[in-house]
């Protein structure tokens, strides 16, 4: 049997809808043996003017649609929406949709070709995971200017040694520092070896050194977890919310120093 | 003037003005490729088409030029006309705009078709997007 979308449940899916000015109440029917045949440049160029609602409706049309609408994020702390279909990112602004119709704006390419994944932004710069295209590995992280469409690479993110491991998970964040355009991304890779007491692990590029921190460990007690994206920079201290094991005892913060060296971090392993 | 000779799919013959030709990205590379004096036949366009898409260049660029004359309300009552046809002849602009590189009659007429389908249920827009390639398979 056929669904039937009577004039009241279209009416629904209406009111989802941003802008309903224009009569649509004439039946414009678009030839099905013309409009299948479509391109996928076009597609996407046609997908680039529906609002945020429609867009996630038609997820379900097909799987090039699907492939095409892509990933759609919004971005904290900002008005922005980000859409990561492969190859291509757009942004939409939710103000932009009301004063100027226009809806998803284009940003330049993404170096590559790959499917990206939004993780962070901050301080007017987002923070783009990669998977595939030319990337050689799975996780190259990515920095883009929305403003300027430049897309900046980062070294590779050390890797972490561990034999045996069981889970990993990683959360990503993102901290402007100051008004200069700098900023830190921070990886914090919760690691569960099979064997070995679980270990999270804090990675940090810093933009003014251009490089990965080496890893280090923030060092927990057992049972205590970290409460994913709850990073603050303050200082050259980066303060990370924790969650003890026992219930009844309250949340800490927990600092960990970005400045401290290498050589540090190993003293403190050992004599622990 | 500089006249430009375009040749549509049946071989109908347009001649148009150098600076309106411009205004297609994919004629501007032709004419930089093979120079003014041979006609730039295109294949994929037909003459019907080819007729509207030049008068909406022509409508443009001279609502650019006097600017004073022409209010913003003409120019959008133009382009709401412009687009009011029928499906197929909306389709073939489509691709004719994409085909020929023209930006902004490209946004319009895909704008045109996002606010035919934006209240749609899915289940309707697959029909009207995905049988034809269901039928093939």
């Amino acid at each position: 049997m056929k669904l039937q979308h009577p004039e009241n449940r279209s009416r629904f899916f209406m009111n989802g809808s941003i802008d309903e000015e224009d009569g649509s109440d004439d039946p414009v029917l678009l030839d099905p043996a013309v409009w299948g045949a479509l391109s996928s440049d076009i597609l996407a160029m046609i997908l680039g003017w529906l609002p945020l609602p429609a867009l996630c409706r038609f997820r379900s049309v097909s799987k090039a649609w699907h492939a095409a609408i892509g990933r759609i994020r919004k971005v904290r702390h900002g008005p922005w929406y980000v859409s990561c279909a492969e190859g291509a990112v757009k942004i939409a602004n939710p103000r932009d949709w009301e004063l100027f119709g226009r809806h998803w704006r284009s940003l330049p390419q993404m170096p590559g070709l790959g499917i990206c994944r939004l993780c962070a932004a901050a301080g007017g710069l987002f923070y783009f995971v990669v998977a595939g295209g030319d990337f050689p590995y799975k996780d190259d992280a990515v920095v883009l200017n929305p403003l300027t469409g430049y897309w900046k690479e980062l070294p590779r993110v050390p890797r972490i040694v561990e034999l045996r491991m069981e889970r990993m998970s990683v959360w990503r964040g993102m901290e402007a520092l100051g008004q200069d355009g700098d900023f830190l991304v921070v990886n914090l890779v919760e690691c569960v070896p099979r064997y070995v007491r679980r270990r999270d692990i804090v990675q940090v590029y810093d933009s003014r050194q251009r490089r990965w921190s080496t890893n280090a460990e923030l060092v927990l007690e057992p049972g205590e977890f970290c409460a994913p994206g709850s990073a603050a920079l303050h200082g050259s201290i980066l303060y990370f919310l924790t969650f003890p094991g026992n219930p009844d005892a309250t949340a800490r913060l927990r600092p960990f120093r970005l400045d401290r060296s290498a050589k540090e971090e190993l003293l403190k392993s050992g004599s622990s | 003037m500089v006249k430009v000779t375009l040749k549509s799919a049946e071989g109908d013959v347009f001649e148009v003005d150098e600076e309106l030709a411009l205004e297609s990205l994919m004629v501007k590379n032709m004419i930089e490729d093979v120079g003014l004096d041979s006609a730039i036949s295109l294949p994929n366009v037909s003459s019907t088409i080819l007729a509207k898409v030049i008068e909406y260049i022509k409508f443009h660029m001279d609502a650019q030029k006097d600017g004073s004359k022409k209010t913003s309300e003409e120019i959008k009552a133009f382009d709401d006309d412009f687009v009011n046809v029928g499906i197929p002849t909306l389709f073939e602009m489509v691709l004719a705009s994409n085909y020929l590189n023209v930006k902004s009659l490209l946004s319009l007429t895909c704008n045109t078709v996002a606010n035919m389908i934006k209240t749609k249920p899915p289940a309707e827009v697959k029909e009207m997007f995905t049988s034809a390639k269901q039928a093939k398979a």
